[in-house]
């Protein structure tokens, strides 16, 4: 559905990312994280075709995006800066829409308004920043997209509406095997919304992989040495933490012959305890964990 | 093409702002005409029966209903109107750098953000904008013309009200060459500023330096005035020539500037005006298909369009308020400075105006 190919961006000396790839598949949620310039919506914003890349590719169906008005008509853009126009009233907004996408559908805008609540007949500058995230949701799902870049979608929204919205994205995909790109800083959101996640972390791609194979795979171990140990040597770890005379270690995977190895090492006692999309975040993007690029 | 949405929207805008132009610009001229008219009949008898009197000094003089019409001719009045047009540039000028530090925020990068975002082929923004602004630009300009049958031309000038005023300074401005000869070199000027401006964007947009372009408040709405100004050449030229024209000491009356533009520069001005502004259009389209997005987002967020109207709204608005109240009304010392509190008024009542007007289109930017 959507190949990013060795993307690089500049902006003037400044490079916002660096030789970034991967491979969206249709039918799934992507998520794609980083800390603030990381350079995450510089790459929604390439994908919508609003920049042009400096090098690489950018394919949706085998076609490039920029200056592409047909492949532009199958993406919707939502973004955490929704201003639209903001002299606009909800419902010319709506029409405008209708007008720009010929695959605009009025009775999807109004089924979903049922479940939001936007009034219609406001500005758009007299919205709250969440009313106006929902109502971009809204427009842009009613395109009925092919792919659905989402850039923070559920900053500024109350926990009901989060839901809510997390819910009609679950369905959107579900139904209308719609592909997403998400955008956010709420891990645990992207955790249980996403099948797969990409790490970003100065513009350069420092993790990426399925959820389900983050959980398989990157664990989370608990050992208690007889001694101070060094672990420089063992390649799999991703982060060593102590507490007390507690190791807390996170290995990129863990099977027999790394359990062995701490084992050489004076290891006494090795737990497995569980670990969040959160904590495999802040570790691959701590020192170490940045050197690190998984599969 | 012409059916999109956005353009449908930017046109009654643009539609709503030429009208509005219009009616400030003909009442601004036929107020103009009216005066001119009464004034220079008054000055042709006065001049016929006191050939020998000098005028200067002159503060009154009396018409054939033995009305007294006031006249400034004195130093300190003058001085006053220089202080006046000066403190107008100035503040003005200091508009333009708090408008243009406080809308350089993300609002307006978002707004191209989303533009661009939509199926819609990146020329057509440029070409929407340019038929916006030309409809702006040239409506106002044709619907005066005919109207009052004299040019627009003014309101470009009336940017600098230093040359409206000195009309008032004495009637000999009329006759001596000299003076006629200064404003005439301001007359060609002004417009010609616009277009250095112009093309000064354009070399500041071939070498990137976008914010460097908005320092100088340069952008393509400058490039349009150009070629209004050149338009209002062509109807100055067909003024002339046609039986429609209006009295000769009257247009000199009037607008000084266009007379002696009109016949010592108005070819070379004409066809300078046209051709440049018509390269420049079409030079900027080809480097707006060019140029990254990410810059022409924030340099055809136009904010450089939206300081070239409030200095011309803040300056009219002005000039109006100035000669309608300061002139007709009562001309004394004090006065004056009654003026200068109404023109402020003025000023700024015409500045929110037109910044509410065009909000609106810059919003669709």
């Amino acid at each position: 559905m959507l190949k990013i190919n060795k993307i690089t961006k500049k902006f003037d000396d400044v490079k916002a990312l660096d030789n970034v790839s991967a491979y969206i598949k249709k039918g799934t949620i992507h998520g794609l994280i980083g800390e603030n310039g990381a350079g995450k919506t510089t790459l929604l914003q390439i994908v919508s075709g609003i920049y042009r890349q400096d090098d690489g590719k950018i394919l949706i169906n085998n076609e490039p995006v920029y200056e592409n008005n047909k492949i532009k008509s199958k993406i919707g853009y939502v973004t955490d800066n929704n201003q639209f126009f903001p002299y606009y009233k909800v419902k010319e907004i709506v029409a405008f829409f209708a007008g720009i996408y010929k695959t605009f559908s009025k009775d999807k805008f109004n089924a979903l308004n049922k479940i939001l609540n936007v009034p219609d007949n406001k500005r758009i500058n007299q919205l709250s920043k969440g009313t106006k995230m929902r109502l971009s949701l809204m427009l842009n799902m009613s395109i009925n997209p092919e792919l659905l870049l989402l850039d923070e979608p559920t900053s500024g929204l109350d926990p009901i509406a989060k839901k809510e919205i997390i819910d009609m994205l679950i369905d959107e995909v579900e139904k209308n095997k719609c592909t997403i790109l998400i955008s956010s800083h709420h891990l645990s959101e992207l955790e249980k919304l996403c099948d797969d996640i990409t790490i970003l972390n100065h513009g350069k791609v420092t993790y990426q992989s399925s959820i389900e194979s983050i959980k398989n795979n990157v664990k989370k171990l608990q050992v208690l040495f007889e001694f101070e140990p060094n672990l420089s040597d063992v390649n799999e770890i991703l982060k060593v933490e102590k507490l007390g005379s507690i190791y807390y270690i996170i290995t990129k995977k863990y099977n027999e012959e790394i359990k062995e190895k701490l084992i050489q090492k004076g290891a006494k006692l090795i737990e497995e305890v569980g670990i969040s999309l959160e904590e495999i975040f802040i570790y691959t993007n701590s020192k170490k964990g940045s050197e690190y690029n998984a599969d | 093409m012409l059916t999109n949405p956005l353009f449908i929207r930017q046109l009654k805008y643009a539609l709503i702002i030429s009208a509005v132009i219009s009616i400030i610009t003909c009442s601004y001229s036929l107020n103009e005409s009216y005066d001119a008219r009464i004034i220079t009949n008054d000055l042709i008898e006065y001049f016929e029966g006191n050939t020998n009197e000098n005028l200067h000094g002159i503060s009154y003089y009396v018409n054939n209903e033995g009305k007294e019409i006031p006249y400034i001719n004195d130093m300190f009045e003058y001085k006053m109107f220089s202080i006046i047009s000066a403190s107008s540039i100035i503040i003005s000028v200091g508009i333009m750098i708090f408008l243009f530090i406080s809308y350089r925020d993300e609002k307006y990068k978002n707004t191209a953000s989303f533009l661009y975002s939509l199926p819609m082929p990146r020329e057509y923004f440029y070409i929407y904008k340019i038929l916006c602004f030309f409809i702006v630009v040239t409506v106002p300009i044709i619907l005066t013309a005919f109207i009052t049958k004299t040019t627009f031309k003014p309101i470009i000038i009336s940017i600098s009200p230093y040359l409206n005023l000195l009309e008032y300074v004495s009637p000999e401005n009329f006759y001596f060459e000299l003076k006629n000869d200064i404003i005439s070199e301001l007359n060609l000027f002004i417009p010609n500023l616009f277009l250095i401006f112009a093309i000064l964007n354009l070399l500041i947009v071939i070498s990137g330096r976008i914010y460097t372009a908005y320092c100088i408040f340069a952008g393509m709405p400058l490039t349009i005035l150009a070629f209004a100004s050149g338009i209002a050449n062509f109807i100055d030229l067909y003024l002339q020539n046609s039986d429609i024209r209006i009295n000769i000491i009257n247009r000199q009356f009037i607008f000084p500037t266009i007379y002696i533009s009109s016949t010592q520069y108005i070819e070379k001005n004409v066809i300078f005006n046209f051709i440049i502004s018509f390269v420049l259009i079409v030079i900027g389209f080809f480097l707006y298909k060019k140029s990254k997005p990410e810059n022409l987002g924030k340099l055809f967020t136009i904010n450089c369009f939206n300081y070239i109207l409030y200095i011309a709204a803040f300056l009219m608005g002005g000039v109006i308020f100035f000669r309608i109240i300061l002139f007709k009304v009562d001309l004394n010392g004090s006065s004056i400075f009654s003026g200068i509190f109404i023109m402020l008024i003025g000023s700024f009542l015409s500045l929110i105006i037109t910044k509410t007007l065009i909000s609106k289109i810059i919003n669709i930017e």
